[in-house]
């Protein structure tokens, strides 16, 4: 629903009481499905139905684990990034078998805890473990299960067929929230008992839309509403398109049944690395991997982390005089702005020409070089003062200013608001090892 | 002929009217949006392949050509650089694959690459698909 056919049956009063300022205001953030409609207390029962079904987040949002670690997703609203933005990246499980020995399955769990990728300012992890049963033995299950932590520090996936092994795994990490999986067409009655009394999520698990609807609709009125949708792809192809499918159908709201995150399972499929891709790229809300070399753990993760940046917001960079390849008192100062790209491209080609220099980097609000320059958000007060609050004069001995070329026509307002005089720099920070080897000479 | 733009949906059809104007017709275009490497603004790059095959579905005839993803950047990229020489491989192979991987998936019919292991990786992912 619009945000102005909301506003129809709203009291129209602007009372506040929903604590937003009218209730035009309330009704733009039903819309988009940021607010619950109970914040309005003067609706009548009706309408509330009426309005919580279009304005609930036609994803579900459902989160597996407690405290630090835990991880909710769901809460999805397009099918595209750039309609929107995709807001909850998909949790990364690591599997481990119950026939493993302790000792591989500690080391995993370790490298799930403590592997850290740092980049653009964020710590990115791997999400949490995976525990599979393929011993037959509910209380080997259970050990492993308490193994792999019991789910107090990592969430858990808890993967058997027989209920059997999920009550015993239960009973050590039941009220550590793990993802129960899976209900089946076999086992569902005794598998959404236990999610029910332990208060679990519960991935459920089909190879056809018409039976994950059913089954999905059948766990939901027996009273689990944290569901999983797990389509049981027999390849990546197949994933995607029925996670497509999917998606499509919660987006357009024409099968609730299928309004819950998407669960997948590599492993079956072989090709790791492929999968755990079309996982990121394709809407899985939970992923279970084996576990990965380093590097695929490192693009996986960074891949994770560019699908789901907010194609609205650019990732930014902290204003400030970064010093590369330790710069001397008569290394060249370079300006340039916080847009994390622009930035990330300078610095890679600066640290390949290993020519030391400041990379001067101003808050243009995250805007590239050449849209700051025509928004007016790079302005020679910007710069003057940036210079100033971040002590390049201390720093250098010289007062020389080189400034991008798409800058050029500030540079005239440049020289005369800092006092420094402006080099005019090359507009491609391809080219900007070649200037500096031609042009710097101090 | 590759019609290169730098990643901007716009300037990708506009390079494509340009060079019709010119004489040279549409089945012998291929779009090159630009790649930017992974976790360097792939997404952008991603969304622009995205947005470019969903807008050539939809019937405008000027962005309906078949595209080109070169992530010419990927192998200089600092995670490769400065990997430990027995990881650069590795890292080399990974940063590649899920970079050209995700471009295969936004729409890219050409993709290029420069590390052999990729091409192998690449070809086994979508010989299992063809199946």
């Amino acid at each position: 629903m619009k945000a102005l056919e909301i506003y129809k049956l709203l009291p129209k009063t602007n009372c506040k009481k929903c604590g937003y300022p009218t209730c035009l205001a309330f009704a733009m953030k039903l819309a988009t499905g940021k607010v619950e409609v109970e914040a309005c207390p003067d609706l009548d029962s009706g309408t509330k139905a009426l309005l919580g079904g279009a304005t609930r987040p036609p994803v579900r949002l459902v989160e597996v684990g407690v405290g630090e670690r835990s991880v909710a997703v769901g809460e999805e609203f397009v099918l595209f990034r750039h309609e929107k933005t995709f807001y909850h990246p998909p949790g990364i499980m690591v599997q481990v078998s119950d026939t493993w020995p302790e000792e591989q399955v500690r080391s995993i769990v370790e490298t799930v805890r403590e592997r850290v990728v740092h980049r653009v300012g964020m710590d990115l992890v791997l999400t949490g473990v995976a525990v599979r049963d393929e011993s037959g033995s509910p209380d080997r299950f259970a050990e492993t299960v308490a193994l792999a932590g019991g789910g107090s520090a990592l969430p858990l996936v808890l993967i058997a067929s027989d209920p059997v092994s999920h009550e015993a795994a239960l009973a050590v990490a039941g009220h550590y929230r793990p993802l129960v999986h899976a209900a089946t067409e076999e086992n569902w009655q005794d598998i959404v008992a236990l999610a029910k009394r332990y208060g679990c999520p519960l991935a459920v698990r089909a190879a056809d839309p018409a039976g994950l609807t059913a089954l999905a609709g059948n766990c939901a009125d027996a009273g689990v509403s944290d569901l999983m949708l797990d389509p049981a792809p027999r390849s990546l192809r197949d994933y995607i398109a029925a996670a497509t499918e999917i998606r499509k159908a919660a987006i357009g709201r024409t099968e609730p049944a299928l309004g819950y995150p998407i669960f997948l399972d590599t492993t079956p499929l072989g090709e790791t690395d492929a999968a755990l891709a079309a996982g990121i790229l394709k809407y899985a809300g939970i992923i279970v991997v084996p576990p990965l070399p380093s590097a695929s753990v490192e693009a996986a993760l960074t891949l994770r982390q560019n699908i789901y940046t907010d194609p609205q917001k650019p990732i930014q960079v902290t204003p400030g005089l970064y010093p590369v390849n330790e710069p001397g008192r008569g290394a060249p100062v370079l300006l340039t702005v916080n847009f994390s790209l622009t930035y990330f491209t300078l610095l890679g080609y600066l640290e390949a020409s290993r020519i030391p220099s400041y990379l001067f980097v101003v808050d243009t609000e995250g805007l590239s070089v050449l849209t700051a320059v025509a928004g007016g958000k790079l302005t020679e007060t910007l710069v003057a003062d940036s210079l100033r609050n971040f002590r390049a004069p201390e720093l250098v001995d010289h007062r020389l200013l080189i400034i991008p070329g798409y800058a050029a026509p500030l540079s005239g307002k440049i020289e005369d608001a800092t006092g420094w005089k402006v080099m005019v720099g090359p507009r491609d920070a391809a080219e900007l090892a070649g200037y500096l080897e031609k042009e710097w000479v101090v | 002929m590759i019609a290169q733009s730098p990643i901007d949906i716009n300037l990708a059809k506009q390079l494509n009217i340009l060079l019709r104007e010119t004489g040279i017709p549409r089945d012998r275009i291929v779009i090159d949006p630009y790649t930017g490497a992974l976790g360097y603004g792939f997404e952008y790059s991603y969304s622009v392949m995205e947005r470019v095959r969903l807008a050539g579905l939809a019937g405008d005839a000027d962005l309906a050509m078949p595209m080109i993803s070169a992530p010419a950047d990927t192998l200089s990229v600092r995670e490769v650089r400065e990997a430990a020489p027995a990881d650069r491989d590795a890292m080399a192979v990974a940063w590649e694959f899920y970079t050209a991987y995700s471009a295969f998936v936004a729409g890219a019919s050409i993709v290029c690459v420069r590390h052999p292991l990729s091409v192998k990786k690449l070809r086994e992912v979508l010989e299992v698909n063809r199946r």
